[in-house]
């Protein structure tokens, strides 16, 4: 039941330029100029409990959006219908609104030289061989069956798995013709695991463009399981301060900061403590950040974006100096420097590796923390308050033990917790069926941790 | 509301399908099943953004509609969705989600619940009592009005939106229901900044389930300014706070949003029925103090969680889920209902027609106690009082849960005293309950705040309490020095 992307094309395309068309018969309303984007989403989702279909959801959902303008006024809205009587209705009342909108220069569409043009690159993005409904069905029973055979686990909170069509297509009066097709596939299991201590949840997931690249079921399964177990028994840690060394996912999580950092709206508020600090040390010199729209099968690949500026690779972040803020066009206008061909935000982000093993990382930590995720808590760019509930296990001695500790916070401040980090070189490869934000095992020394 | 004749418009406007023709396939379609039921939605919105004085964002007209078709037996649950809303493509839904049932014997006639009476809403569409010109001359009005009331202010945003979610069901009892969910909010965002370039921002919601003149009142746009304003001063006097354990004084209204995550989120039926919250299996028992009653009430008038019924159309309702101390109640929807015979609660919700109902709160809350705040407040000799809260996070298999705090204050010798940032609350339900040692009795419901996200599906809810004193909380803040035990 799926849409091929000649399906979708054939059917959006001519829709787009009859909306077009009838945007600019609307010149007696001041209208100059549309742009018209058509998504279409195929989703498919099957969970089992107990080796059979808990649940199995399947639809379709389609989005047209429409903005108009009249010279610097702007007025936009999106329906989900491809029904081109009823979305000219809706246009023509929003043509008769324009003149009551305020001016604004900043949301004028991009100047039609620098639209972009297309290429002949294929970012690999959809799958050439998707799954048959049995395939996803018998893949999540694999999983389930995997995670239940593990000693210590009582049950699981959910095992399921996705597939997504998805589709878009932006027309617009500056000459803007661009459209992407792209399949996801995902995967998770949320497993309780028991001992005398009480329960514990946790689980792991698995992403990919491509079917064939997941995670083998058994291997998510299992380490589904195993996350789950390693909470067993957790303790609360002594207040105090101490190194903490984070693994792959917390040290996404940990620099996703940079992300909100580096944006273009905190930038126009203010409201980043970097705001004057473009060419300046922010960060430990090991830190090189670069956002990489250009990876084949990435989960955050892209050829351009929706304002119809091309996405090619940026280095926010290098040897710990800020090189750029991420602007969308808007953002670029009201600032005045170049936009940075994210209209839908980030990319592919890759922390280049460090320069020792995880294991040197760690080996002169007497006490310290090994973290395997944060929930929650405050990440405040502004001031730079960092505080977060987080879960891992006791480092003694250079090593981490098996002694889990859960439900402490995390506290410093980005500004020093930045400078302050330490780089393993284990960043995973990319394209990656868990990270969009690579990051090797990194430690950051002199946190406040707030326990028992 | 269930008492008005089911109108055409707006949901059968763009079909070839009638109520009647709509509502026969449906029927057809559930035959076989325990449960399930035909939902669909119209959703009307339009916004308004104002951003450092420029409009960054005026839509008008927007619209998301479709429906949903489930059938359930036991644990089994097949679920259709789509945009398109015409006989074939319901009856595709009906053949795709029927492919789950399994031959059984054919469950009895289902009785249909009471009809609503009460009004909790009002059912019209909130958008239209006024132009769109006279909305933005509104908020040029507002941030001119608030940019003067500080020298300090260097950024003030103003974002207007208001939904009509008009949602039509047909049960398994086949009964159809229409019900319109307004929700207007005008959101208004403060930065200040002094004079060595040090800013902190401050926010304020207003709004509720309610018409856009209510958020355009001068009366309540303005109390939403002075909040913002106060935040953002107080936040950029206050010092980081402290890391440690110590006793916490609640503030009445928002800052129960800690009991909806610590308290309300392992009380859900479907947790339990797998037995894997915290709280499973303890019904009947004494988990906290005889002042602690706690209440998951859908049918408030002008609440902002209130429902005339839930996603699956089952009326809401006053559910007492601890009462004095006890445990008596979990909150269901019908299919956990089912599997764990008992009846439904009326809190079977959803996000949208893609998304199957499970079971969610609506307005969850603290009933009073018997103590002066004042009083609260002075019974603690080092601890911290919580004005304002952002949001947090539970596992509801340990308990352990996660609160922001946007702004509090330290409490030394029973007063307050200078303002604190950037606090993390942490600990796990069973233990806070039990710590709970005062409830006031100022019990207060937010009216503007509150979205819950469970299992990727988000909700909008309402929490509300009395001021509360917890003894011995963890307390994560970046200040290095700890503070001494209590």
């Amino acid at each position: 039941m799926s849409r091929s992307k000649q399906d979708f094309l054939d059917e959006a395309h001519p829709l787009a330029e009859s909306l077009l068309d009838y945007a600019k018969s609307g010149t007696t309303y001041g209208v100059t100029d549309a742009k018209v984007v058509i998504s279409s989403n195929d989703k498919q989702e099957i969970s089992v409990e107990k080796g059979e279909v808990a649940k199995s959801v399947s639809g379709v959902t389609y989005s047209v959006s429409i903005t108009l303008y009249a010279g610097d006024r702007t007025i936009s809205f999106s329906r989900n219908t491809m029904d081109e009587a009823e979305l000219k209705e809706a246009m023509l009342k929003n043509m008769k609104a324009l003149s009551v909108v305020p001016a604004n220069p900043n949301k004028r569409l991009l100047e039609s030289g620098k639209v972009f043009k297309g290429s002949d690159i294929d970012l690999n993005l959809v799958d050439p061989h998707p799954p048959s409904s049995e395939d996803l069905l018998d893949y999540a029973k694999q999983v389930e069956a995997a995670a239940l055979a593990e000693p210590g686990v009582k049950g699981t909170r959910s095992v399921g798995v996705s597939k997504l069509d998805s589709h878009f297509l932006v027309l617009a009066t500056n000459g803007l013709d661009h459209h992407e097709s792209k399949t996801r596939y995902s995967a998770s299991a949320q497993v309780v695991a028991e001992d005398a201590s009480g329960m514990q949840i946790d689980g792991d997931s698995s992403v990919a463009r491509h079917f064939n690249d997941m995670s083998k079921p058994e291997a998510l399964g299992k380490s589904s399981a195993k996350s789950a177990l390693a909470k067993l028994s957790a303790t609360l840690p002594t207040t105090g301060e101490m190194p903490i060394v984070l693994d792959h996912d917390a040290a996404e999580d940990f620099f996703s900061a940079v992300y909100a950092a580096v944006d273009g709206t905190a930038l126009h508020r203010g409201a980043t403590y970097m705001k004057d600090k473009l060419g300046q040390q922010v960060m430990s010199s090991e830190v090189t950040l670069v956002d990489d729209p250009s990876i084949p099968k990435g989960l955050g690949s892209g050829l351009a974006d929706t304002a119809g500026i091309e996405s090619k690779p940026v280095t926010f972040i290098e040897n710990g100096m800020l090189k750029a803020f991420n602007a969308s066009l808007m953002e670029s206008r009201q600032l005045g420097i170049a936009p940075t061909g994210r209209e839908n935000g980030p990319t592919n982000g890759i922390i280049k590796p460090g320069a020792v093993t995880p294991d040197e990382l760690i080996s002169d930590i007497k006490e310290g923390i090994y973290i395997r995720g944060f929930n929650g808590g405050t990440v405040d760019v502004n001031n730079g308050l960092y505080s977060r509930q987080a879960y891992g296990n006791l480092i003694e001695n250079g090593k981490i033990t098996d002694t889990a500790v859960a439900g402490f916070v995390v506290s410093g401040n980005l500004k020093d917790m930045f400078m302050n980090v330490v780089l393993a070189d284990d960043t995973p490869d990319m394209p990656s069926t868990r990270h969009q934000l690579a990051a090797p095992t990194t430690r950051i020394n002199g946190v406040t941790i707030a326990g028992k | 509301m269930t008492d008005k004749p089911l109108p055409t418009d707006p949901f059968f406007k763009h079909t070839d399908l009638t109520p009647e023709s709509a509502r026969e396939i449906v029927k057809q379609g559930l035959k076989g099943a325990d449960y399930g039921e035909f939902y669909q939605e119209v959703v009307e919105r339009e916004s308004i953004v104002k951003d450092k004085g420029e409009f960054t964002s005026v839509s008008v007209g927007d619209s998301k509609s479709g429906f949903g078709f489930r059938v359930g037996q036991e644990e089994r649950v097949g679920y259709s969705f789509s945009d398109v809303f015409n006989e074939a493509a319901l009856k595709d839904a009906v053949g795709r989600a029927r492919q789950v049932l399994k031959d059984k014997p054919q469950a009895e006639e289902k009785q249909s619940p009471p009809k609503v009476a009460t009004e909790l809403y009002p059912q019209q569409n909130p958008m239209q009592n006024m132009e769109l010109a006279e909305k933005i001359a509104k908020i040029d009005e507002i941030e001119a009005y608030v940019k003067q009331l500080d020298p300090r202010i260097t950024n003030v945003t103003l974002q207007y939106a208001s939904t009509s979610k008009n949602v039509h069901i047909i049960t398994a009892e086949g009964d159809s229901l229409v019900d319109q969910r307004p929700n207007t909010a005008l959101y208004i965002r403060v930065t200040l900044t002094d004079k060595d370039g040090k800013s902190e921002t401050g926010m304020a919601l207003t709004g509720g389930p309610v018409d856009c003149t209510a958020v355009f009142d001068e009366s309540s746009w303005k109390k939403g300014a002075a909040k913002a304003l106060h935040q953002a001063e107080m936040l950029l006097i206050a010092e980081e706070a402290p890391a440690g354990v110590m006793d916490v004084v609640l503030n009445h209204g928002w800052p129960a949003v800690i009991l909806h995550e610590a308290i309300g989120h392992g009380l859900e039926g479907d947790f339990n029925r797998r037995g894997i919250s915290v709280y499973s299996g303890k019904i009947g028992q004494q988990i906290a103090g005889p002042e602690v009653t706690v209440v998951d009430q859908g049918n408030l008038p002008g609440e902002r969680g209130s429902l005339h019924f839930d996603d699956e159309g089952t009326p809401t309702q006053e559910n007492v889920l601890i009462e004095n101390g006890v445990l008596k109640n979990y909150m269901q929807d019908r299919q956990n209902a089912q599997l764990m015979g008992v009846e439904p609660t009326g809190n079977g919700r959803r996000q949208s027609y893609a998304h199957t109902p499970m079971p969610r709160m609506t307005n969850t809350y603290f009933r009073n106690g018997t103590h002066d705040p004042a009083d609260i407040i002075k019974s603690v000799k080092d601890g911290l009082y919580i004005e304002d809260m952002g949001g947090g996070q539970v596992d509801i298999t340990s308990g352990k849960f996660n609160m922001n705090c946007t702004l509090a204050y330290r409490i030394r010798d029973g007063k307050l005293c200078e303002p604190v940032k950037g606090a993390t609350l942490v600990g796990d339900g069973l233990t806070v309950i039990k710590s709970i040692t005062m409830v006031g009795n100022d019990l207060s419901i937010e009216k503007s705040a509150g979205m819950c996200g469970k299992n990727g599906q988000s909700v909008v809810v309402s929490c509300g309490q009395p001021t509360v004193r917890v003894s011995n909380m963890t307390v994560g803040g970046s200040k290095k020095q700890a503070p001494k035990a209590p």
